[in-house]
């Protein structure tokens, strides 16, 4: 099964405010979508609080359903020490 | 399930010894006092790493060949042979290394996780590596280093 | 906190202390009495309470005063007889008292600690309401997280909703080492971190840097997907999480609200929210949860021993003790974490306590004299030096030995502590016990004032309680069982403490079941831990021992109460940490007697000083039996190979013996060798003159010798533990540092024994076992099977060797058969070759006796196993009797031919015997018809030896009993040339009759050949005080021939 690649680079704050709209733009991407693998660019993140770390595990649980998969490119030193704490490695690909 | 990597923070002393070819280093906290005198009363029938027991100042201390422990063989007994009296769940224990080196300063945080093999001894003896003046030293975890391995007779 | 004056703070508490200590066995005797209230006692336990209420009041312990409070008012009723006292009552109180000393352990924190639930249940009574029933507290506790431990170290998490969060397969004990708390700890990121405006990073990161983060999940279905709108709402985390933070703290530390934290297992009583009361009903809420959800928990018939289920009736185990302050701090490290509710230490509460101990003014004034003893003794010192005095000098040397002695006595003396101090809490925990389980069981101490060392006594608290719950547990049936067996409905339990021979002995008897050796034996061989075969070989004692093989459960279900993953093993490993010893009398169906010996004190003990290859060793002096040197020339009689094994023959007993050097791996220093063509396999024990220098060693009934070089003298020695590197080594019993400084090892005669595997012949302990009734005949057979199943006997003494050899090795030769044999060959025979016996089949493993007959040396076939037994013989000679055989006897059971040798080989082999005959013959032609008197009291004997001492040609007159002899001769004086008398006789013994005969003129000369099952050294001495010629032991017909013929040769040349 190809598998096909969706990317999407996030900006900014990845806070409370911003979440939700992240999240639309995000499920507009994947919606119907079976078998393909989100890639989230998070070169451009400023911040990313705990919404911002809900919504990275909202993104996984969604694409599970789907028979996706998720992985994170771009990230910071700083994002790398809290996913480590999070064993995020254990659920999605990080590079 | 071994947490190898160093939580802790801050500036330490090892003091530093050779097993073989290897520089060992242990927190010098752990290190009671280092002895010439190689002496020791045998033990038959003991693990072939323990070299015997000593009178150390009314306690009775069980001298081991930490070479051997290790995983090297015998250690040979030369001038330059010492004794280091270690503190160990409650107990002092002795063993016996090749040369004993300066005592190093370093920090926690620049250890790094140790490979899994240094000079012939496995990796998980150690906490981790740090380099010191240009010489790498292989800070040892003394615990899992003289883990008696249970051989249920 | 408020500020307290430490010193106050440390009277108070110890006051406190003192108040609660008697309170339980107060309100456990207030129970019993029931409606019939004892004022006195209610009011005793009442001012306790009021006191210990003052004082906190006084010093701003709230927590304290508000609990002593509540129970005052409970007791107050009480004694109006508002109240009357019934168990549930009582347990309340019980457990509020329990409470209680913890806050005053922790008095520091005491403010900080929970007491909730005991002033609801305490409250609850004073307004009349009646105690709620177990399941119904249970059934409010259900909603808390459960946490369920199943078999093989695994643990089940489950949070508030009852879901499963870890699943995990972990050593508890280790886990909570070095006093640790396992929890299981949810982080709600959203609500917990977010809204208290908290980094994630931060706060997760300072939970994993204070602790162990065993395991860690996220929530993720609580976070759902992104079409959902969960994932603003919650986050949860999931840390199993093992730290040495405390209970009390860790929610504050983290700023998590309770429900989030649970404790899973730890040092202290496991509680979340800190109540005793309320993990008890966890573990109600757990059992019932269990029972609900099967499939969970597989039914399994047997639980391994390692189930850890958190018990917290062990909390009792606080009460212990009450008379040495908090057991340290550095004994908890040492512990192998057996998941005990334990005494609060110094390590928890923040040095308040220091240890204290009780001792006896008398004893204290003693120390102050011998104090000032030592000090006049020194100053007699310093000045006899001074002056040069040599004679002065070693007066006061000698006299500060004595004090010094004297001193190290007295102080240790002081470390002595009644039993009763860990006695008492038992009352106690078998009442708990026995309305767990449903049982109605009474508990009798005896002894209570038997002194330890302090240290014993705290290492025994655990194993006795182990032992006393099994009791309970195991041994103790449940009424209905009782009365159908008979029995009292009450069963007893007695704990027992005495002293004997040197050693404090503990019983622990109860009138139960008792133990299946069986079926102990059963489950040692399915769990793999012995083979069948070797239970083969097991006596009914050995069997039960095997219970204390690690991984040994025999129950069927594990009751939460015993089945703690303390097994029997781990009671046997404390006691030998102790130097203890732990002995198994058991009946099935009457109970069971485990008893303990444990030595007087632990430090210092009187050895035995012994060198092998220029190497010092020390032997405690209670395990030192006997001294024995055999001399190089007796080496050969006394020291004999018997099987496989080295015996020495002390005193008609075989004692095996053991080289030190051997066992140890030890070169020694001297090599003796025999002489050409003799026995050499007992050159190694000889030193180099050739002597044989033996410690009889013993443990219990067990006994044996230890070879060695060098006897040295008797010290006592100060006994340090080794290292735990060498903790195994089973020969050992610790070390000690010796006056020069240099340190010997203490051998351990019990791990000695084992390190050489000595138990396989046993052959002095079955010797033990039998009673030697006064004037009966002891011999000691060797037994064997013809056939299988067909046993028979010889005696000992004549059976030169025993060989095992396989069937094919027998070849035959010109119509014989032999095997070849040390160089040569050795003919043997099969019984059924003379005797009418049963076939013996030549396959297999099979067993040759070697004789040596006439000089030859031949060999009898036999099927193994064979066995030395010493026995009073009560030998049929009628039945059974045929040519071969010379009667039979019952061993074991068994019908046993006794093979007569001598008869079986002459017939096999007549010519063997002629040489001798023929020169009796000439000594009859020449002496006339001299006649042998033979005086022997039992028939079997008495025609053995008349049998064979005419078949040489003698003519031979018996008598069957001193007295009969002795008038025989007067009537016929010249008669006899030789008399051959057994010792132990009815009416006259053989030493009486040597005498008579010794002191008549008319039979001074005649020479007197003693016969005797017993070659005793005192024996012989008391043999040759009266005059006795010779010895020979009954049933060696050829040395005893060769005694007679050498006697009676002698008077012939005599005589010409």
């Amino acid at each position: 099964m190809p598998e096909q690649e969706i990317n999407f680079a996030l900006e900014g704050d990845v806070v409370r405010d911003k979440v939700k709209e992240i999240k639309e733009n995000v499920l507009k991407l994947i919606q119907d979508k079976e078998d393909v693998q989100l890639v989230l660019d998070l070169k451009k993140v400023s911040v990313l609080d705990v919404f911002g770390i809900g919504l990275i595990f909202a993104c996984y649980n969604s694409l599970k359903q789907k028979n996706g998969r998720l992985k994170l490119i771009n990230v910071s030193d700083e994002l790398k020490k809290l996913f480590d704490m999070l064993e995020l490695d254990k659920y999605l690909e990080l590079a | 399930m071994e947490e190898t990597v160093q939580k802790r923070k801050g500036p330490f002393q090892a003091s530093c010894f050779y097993l073989g070819e290897a520089l060992c280093g242990i927190d010098i906290n752990l290190v009671q006092e280092i002895n010439k005198q190689i002496v020791y009363t045998a033990v038959p029938h003991a693990p072939d790493y323990v070299l015997g027991i000593m009178n150390l100042r009314g306690r009775i201390v069980t001298i081991v060949d930490f070479g051997k422990k290790l995983g090297l063989g015998c250690t040979k007994i030369t001038d330059s042979t010492r004794i280091i009296i270690v503190n160990s769940k409650e107990e002092q224990i002795g063993l016996m290394v090749d040369r004993i080196t300066d005592v190093v300063n370093g920090r926690w945080e620049d250890i790094a996780p140790p490979p899994a093999n240094i000079k012939g001894i496995q990796g998980r003896f150690f906490l981790g590596v740090c380099k010191v003046k240009n010489r790498l030293v292989a800070l040892l975890n003394v615990e899992e280093a003289l883990a008696d391995e249970l051989v249920k007779a | 906190m408020t500020m307290l004056d430490d010193e106050t703070l440390q009277m108070y508490v110890e006051e406190a202390k003192e108040h609660l200590e008697s309170i339980e066995s107060d309100l456990l005797a207030i129970e019993q009495m029931g409606e019939d209230i004892d004022e006195e006692l209610v009011n005793k336990v009442f001012r306790a309470a009021h006191s210990i209420k003052g004082g906190a009041g006084f010093l701003g312990l709230n927590t304290i005063k508000e609990l002593a409070h509540k129970i005052e008012n409970v007791l107050d009723m009480m004694r109006n007889r508002e109240l009357v006292p019934n168990p549930e009552i009582v347990n309340i109180l019980l457990l509020a008292f329990d409470r209680l000393a913890e806050l005053i352990d922790n008095v520091e924190e005491s403010n900080d600690m929970d007491i909730s639930e005991h002033v609801a249940a305490l409250s609850a009574i004073a307004s009349g309401g009646v105690p709620e029933s177990k399941s119904e507290e249970a059934a409010d506790k259900s909603d808390e997280a459960a946490v369920e431990m199943q078999d093989d170290n695994k643990i089940v998490v489950k949070n508030s909703q009852g879901q499963v969060v870890f699943e995990k397969e972990l050593d508890l004990d280790q886990v909570t080492k070095g006093g640790k708390f396992l929890y299981l700890l949810e982080l709600d990121l959203v609500k917990d971190v977010q809204e208290k405006n908290k980094q994630p990073y931060d706060v997760i990161k300072d939970i994993r840097s204070t602790g162990d983060v065993l395991d860690f999940k996220i929530d993720l279905e609580a976070i759902g997907s992104l079409e959902e709108d969960k994932f603003t709402k919650t986050i949860p985390l999931y840390f199993l999480y093992a730290t040495i933070i405390e209970p009390d703290i860790i929610n504050t530390l983290f700023d998590l609200p309770d429900e989030q934290v649970k404790v899973i297992s730890g040092q202290d009583t496991p509680a979340a929210s800190g109540t005793e009361q309320e993990v008890k009903e966890q573990i109600e809420a757990e059992k019932q949860e269990e029972q609900m959800q099967k499939i969970e928990s597989e039914p399994k018939k047997e639980q391994v021993e390692e189930e850890k289920i958190v018990d917290i009736s062990s909390s009792s185990q606080k009460q212990a003790s009450k008379q040495v302050a908090p057991k340290p701090a550095a004994k908890k490290d040492t512990s192998d974490a057996k998941p005990k509710a334990a005494v609060k230490t110094s390590k928890h509460s923040t040095g308040v306590h220091a240890e204290t101990l009780r001792v006896h003014v008398s004893l204290l004034e003693n120390l102050m004299n011998l104090a000032g003893e030592l000090v006049l003794s020194r100053n007699q010192l310093m000045q006899a030096i001074a002056q040069q005095n040599m004679h002065d000098i070693q007066a006061a040397s000698q006299r500060i030995d004595l004090v010094t002695s004297e001193l190290q006595e007295a102080i240790m003396l002081t470390r002595m502590q009644p039993i009763g101090n860990i006695f008492n809490k038992f009352p106690r925990v078998v009442r708990d016990l026995a309305r767990d389980l449903g049982k109605e069981i009474e508990l009798i101490l005896e002894g209570k004032e038997v002194e330890l060392d302090k240290t014993i006594i705290e290492g025994l608290s655990d194993p006795l309680t182990h032992l006393v719950r099994n009791s309970a547990d195991h041994g103790i049936e449940p009424p209905e069982e009782r009365i159908a067996k008979g029995k009292d409905p009450v069963g007893k339990i007695i704990l027992k403490a005495y002293h004997a021979s040197g050693q404090v002995n503990i019983e622990i008897k109860d009138d139960g079941r008792g133990m299946d050796a069986e079926a102990i034996a059963r489950k040692a061989i399915e769990k793999g831990l012995v083979t069948e075969e070797q239970v083969r070989s097991m006596n009914e004692k050995e069997k039960l021992n095997l219970i204390f093989l690690p991984g040994l459960s025999t129950k069927e279900q594990v009751s939460d109460v015993s089945g703690r993953g303390v097994g029997m093993d781990v009671v046997k490993s404390n006691l030998d940490k102790l130097g203890g010893q732990i002995d198994i009398e058991t009946e099935l169906g009457k109970g069971t007697t485990i008893r303990i010996k444990l030595p007087l004190t632990l430090a210092i003990i009187p050895s035995l000083l012994i060198s092998v290859g220029g190497e010092r060793f020390a032997i405690p002096q209670v395990n030192v039996n006997e001294l024995i040197e055999v001399p190089a020339a007796q080496v050969k009689e006394r020291i004999e190979k018997v099987g496989d094994a080295d015996v020495l023959i002390l005193r008609g007993e075989l004692i095996p013996l053991l080289s030190l050097a051997e066992v140890l791996g030890i070169e020694r220093e001297s090599k003796f060798e025999s002489a050409e063509g003799e026995d050499t396999f007992s050159d190694k024990y000889r030193t180099d003159k050739g002597a044989v220098k033996v410690v009889i060693a013993q443990a219990g009934s067990f006994k044996y010798g230890l070879v060695v070089d060098e006897l040295h003298d008797s010290v006592e020695i100060v006994v340090k533990p080794l290292g735990r590197h060498l903790k195994q080594c089973e020969g050992y019993a610790g070390a000690t540092i010796m006056g020069d400084g240099r340190v010997a090892l203490i051998l351990d005669v019990v791990g000695l024994a084992k390190l050489a595997e000595l138990s396989a012949v046993n052959v002095a302990e079955k010797e033990k076992t039998v009673e030697i009734e006064e004037g009966e005949e002891v011999h000691t057979l060797f037994l064997f099977n013809n056939a299988p199943g067909e046993a028979c006997a010889v005696p000992l003494d004549l059976v030169a060797r025993v060989e095992l050899i396989k069937a094919e090795d027998i070849e035959e030769i010109g119509g014989k058969k032999v095997i070849k044999y040390r160089g040569g060959s050795l003919p043997v025979f099969a019984l059924e070759e003379v005797a009418n016996v049963e076939h013996l089949e030549l396959q297999g493993d099979l067993v040759v006796i070697v004789f040596v007959m006439g000089g030859h040396e031949v060999g009898l076939l036999a099927t193994p196993p064979v066995d030395a037994v010493e026995t009073k013989v009560k030998i049929d000679v009628f039945s059974l009797k045929q040519p071969g055989i010379a009667g039979s006897t019952i061993i074991n059971d068994k019908t046993t031919l006794i093979v007569d040798v001598y008869e079986f080989f002459e017939t096999l082999n007549p010519d063997w015997f002629i040489e001798r005959k023929e020169v009796a013959e000439e000594i009859k032609k020449e002496a006339g018809e001299k006649k042998v008197l033979l005086v022997e009291d039992s028939d079997f004997f008495r025609n053995q030896v008349k049998k064979f001492i005419e078949g040489e040609g003698y003519k031979v007159v018996a008598a069957e009993d001193g007295l009969v002899a002795w008038n025989y001769l007067n009537e016929h004086p010249d008669e006899i040339s030789v008399v051959v008398t057994d010792i132990e006789m009815p009416n006259m013994d053989g030493f009486e009759l040597t005498k008579l005969i010794k002191e008549s003129p008319q039979f001074a000369h005649l020479p007197v050949i003693a016969l005797t099952s017993l070659a005793g050294e005192e024996d012989i001495e008391k043999g040759k005080a009266v005059g006795i010629d010779d010895y020979q032991i009954k049933l060696d017909k050829e040395k005893l021939l060769q005694s007679i013929f050498n006697f009676l040769s002698k008077m012939q040349k005599q005589a010409a």
